[in-house]
């Protein structure tokens, strides 16, 4: 382990080979991550992590997917999967970072040299954190059918309407919202891009408690909210074209075999508390699911290897999103049979001399068909991109 | 390239007429179009240089036999690629005996068609003066129309792989239909004898070549059944796009678009698992890890393929449960495919006894 690796900005990363880098960031992650914050079990808030993303911003690390000239790290895709993997291998918690995933690569593609001045430092500073104001009540999968508003008035915009689910936006300073600025428009075409401040009259957060009793997920309202001008970003009325050409191959990550490889864990830990593990049906039931993790395995290396690659991710893509959630869903629910009657208890709980949130991989689960693009979207999206059938 | 070339042949000899005219009958497959794979290099693919065949070392060529077997596995051609060109030609491959190289070099040219007999617990096999003395009975022997059969003994019976002809005094082969239209062979042997000239592998050899053999086998029948699997999947799109009822095409309700989704990510990760095997089995790997990426290949292919050609049916309707429409030939391909050499639930219980101890990445 080395304490003080290097951390220079001035290192060109894409040029050390693969193995160098991941031993360069894992060697950092080992070293400083703090080990209480290792694998946690729900979303953590700004006063949890947010020491950690400060220390991230100060040696450079905080946007891996940014170029250099903007305060990134300038990874190449091979580069940025490997730095993602190590922070998943070692149990990092991710911030809801829509700074960095949304606003950041939106500004340096779609922004004006000012808004990027304006901006883009405030985010590598950690001093501006970004929630995403997409959906409302009344535009879910069918986001195009939003329906909050934003006027023009002189030298601004106001903006009128509500968001939903919208992840930790009690943390955020700021939200990047999608709003109608034609109403008579197609769906699609009268919709803008804004960015506004969340420490101003007319917004309001208001938490929504969620099965698992955790309050991750808000309500956003917006009344009579003033934004200038020169907060809309690119040109007015394509705002759904630029949220759309947003989704880069980070969508990979939501197929990625991470959370179904924690639950196959916890079902081992169940089975060895509850005594399963030399039960001939269960072993039977876990090498099922075990296989399934390896195939799904198998297949997310593909995608990985054509990001690697540099080409455009497929609209197949879909499918990983659909076997890897379905798979977490299924372990996940074999975790509570095996568990028995501590199925019915919450939180972390004794079992066999170990301690386990029983429901934990399940209230994870649940929601992970839906967020993301629900996995009836997905499957529309397939039956239109990839096997051509009729609408 | 590979792949281009084995598509062309397949479609040009692997039509549904002539599959037709091949079942129920025996022999179940052409001869000449046997002959011709030969000539193309096909029987090769899985043969080391040495032996005069393309594979770079014994044990290798997983990946470029595959991309010929998931061509030939989409046209559903009788001829037994699988059985003599991958089970047949690997357990030759691993062997050590007198038998081998000849043997090897006559089922290239397609001079011989073998099949691998594995024989029950009860088999007797007794040394005797100049050779062997075989009895006992072996089920579901496959190409049934073989030459030849290599018979491979349980393993830990600490017996020999031997080379019997067909014809010879002895054997007696019944036929069992299977449901595709082509044959399994049931063999019985009463006191068969076996000149030291047919050892194909000695004592200490021939249980790990026929273990190599049959994972070899696995993986690439997955990989041939993902072939099927991509020919039933285009079939039943067709079929969506083009089938008309409530004024229109079938395939613009939901509900039938999310059941081909379904089939199209079924066929989409049995392939990524039966390539990702061939590739790794390629690259080397212990003879467990080999049981266990052959068991998941099969495991996967096998129930992927029997959700997909089930649900073709159902998409088809009444139509799809006739024989005059050939996803009917597709159906029964995939009923013996899915059992051939084990089905998923039996590779999900082999697995488990090949894999390592769970290690949990993180819990």
């Amino acid at each position: 382990m080395n304490p003080t690796p290097d951390t220079s900005r001035a290192t060109n990363w894409n040029a050390l080979s693969d193995e160098d880098f991941r031993q360069r960031i894992r060697d950092y992650l080992e070293a400083h991550y703090p080990g209480e914050l290792r694998y946690p079990s729900r979303r953590l808030f700004w006063n949890e992590i947010g020491g950690w993303y400060r220390k991230m911003s100060e040696i450079g690390w905080i946007a891996p997917n940014w170029p250099r000239e903007h305060g990134g790290m300038g990874l190449d895709p091979a580069k940025l999967l490997i730095f993602y993997e190590e922070h998943e291998r070692w149990g990092v918690s991710r911030f809801a970072d829509m700074g960095i995933l949304m606003v950041g690569p939106l500004l340096i593609r779609h922004g004006t040299p000012e808004q990027q001045k304006q901006w883009l430092p405030r985010i590598i500073a950690c001093e501006h954190l970004w929630c995403q104001g997409y959906s409302e009540p009344n535009a879910g999968s069918d986001l195009a059918g939003l329906r909050t508003e934003a006027v023009r008035d002189g030298d601004g915009y106001v903006i009128n309407g509500q968001k939903i689910w919208t992840t930790l936006a009690q943390d955020a300073t700021h939200i990047f919202i999608l709003a109608r600025t034609d109403k008579d428009a197609k769906k699609q075409a009268g919709i803008s891009f804004f960015l506004a401040d969340m420490k101003q009259p007319g917004i309001r957060v208001r938490p929504i408690r969620d099965v698992a009793g955790h309050e991750e997920l808000n309500e956003v309202f917006l009344e009579n909210v003033r934004v200038p001008a020169e907060n809309l970003v690119g040109v007015p009325n394509e705002g759904w074209k630029i949220a759309k050409a947003l989704l880069g191959f980070e969508r990979i990550f939501l197929g990625a075999p991470k959370y179904p490889n924690y639950a196959l864990g916890v079902l081992a830990r169940v089975a060895q508390a509850c005594g399963l593990t030399d039960d001939p049906g269960f072993a039977l039931q876990f090498a099922r699911l075990r296989m399934q993790v390896e195939d799904h395995t198998a297949c997310y290396e593909r995608f990985i290897d054509i990001v690697k690659r540099g080409e455009p991710v497929p609209p197949d893509i879909s499918m990983l999103k659909i076997v890897s959630t379905e798979s977490f869903q299924a372990i996940a629910d074999q975790v509570i049979r095996a568990a028995g009657q501590a199925g019915q208890l919450a939180g972390p709980v004794a079992l066999g001399g170990d301690t386990i949130d029983v429901l934990g991989p399940f209230f994870r689960a649940l929601p992970s068909t839906i967020y993301g693009g629900t996995n009836e979207i997905q499957r529309n999206v397939l039956a239109r991109e990839v096997l051509r059938l009729p609408s | 390239m590979l792949a281009d070339a084995a598509r062309q042949f397949a479609g040009r000899r692997a039509a549904p007429a002539r599959i037709r005219a091949c079942r129920n009958r025996s022999p179940d497959f052409d001869a000449d179009v046997w002959k011709d794979m030969a000539e193309l290099g096909w029987l090769a693919m899985l043969v080391p240089e040495d032996d005069g065949g393309m594979a770079s070392s014994p044990g290798t060529g997983l990946a470029d036999m595959g991309q010929l077997v998931y061509e030939w596995g989409a046209a559903c051609g009788p001829e037994p690629l699988l059985a003599t060109g991958v089970l047949a030609a690997s357990l030759l491959v691993a062997s050590d005996g007198p038998a081998r190289a000849d043997f090897l070099a006559r089922t290239m040219e397609a001079a011989a068609v073998p099949a691998v007999a594995w024989l029950d617990d009860g088999a007797s096999c007794t040394r005797e003066a100049e050779g062997w003395r075989v009895s006992g009975q072996a089920r579901f022997v496959t190409p049934a129309d073989a030459t030849d059969f290599l018979l491979v003994f349980a393993p830990g019976s600490g017996q020999p792989a031997l080379r019997v002809a067909a014809g010879t005094p002895g054997l007696h082969v019944t036929r069992e239909p299977r449901v595709d239209g082509t044959g399994a062979a049931l063999l019985s042997l009463r006191d068969v004898r076996v000149p030291e000239r047919d050892l194909l592998a000695r004592a200490g050899t021939a249980a790990s070549a026929s273990e190599t053999a049959r994972d070899h086998a696995l993986i690439l029948a997955a990989v041939y059944m993902t072939g099927t699997m991509r020919t039933i999947n285009a079939m039943t799109q067709e079929y969506l796009r083009t089938r008309t009822q409530f004024g229109k095409p079938i395939g613009a309700f939901q509900a039938l678009q999310h059941k081909a989704v379904d089939m199209h990510i079924a066929e989409q990760l049995a392939r990524d698992v039966a390539q990702n095997a061939c590739v790794l089995v390629d690259a080397g790997c212990t003879s467990d890890q080999r049981a266990c990426l052959a068991s998941r290949a099969k495991a996967r292919a096998g129930e992927s393929l029997d959700r997909v050609a089930r649900m073709a049916v159902q998409l088809h309707g009444a139509i799809g449960y006739t024989d005059e429409y050939d996803l009917s030939l597709y159906l029964n391909r995939a009923l013996v495919l899915s059992a051939w050499l084990g089905n998923a639930d039996e590779h999900v219980r082999r697995y488990a006894r090949h894999a390592p101890p769970f290690e949990a990445a993180n819990a």
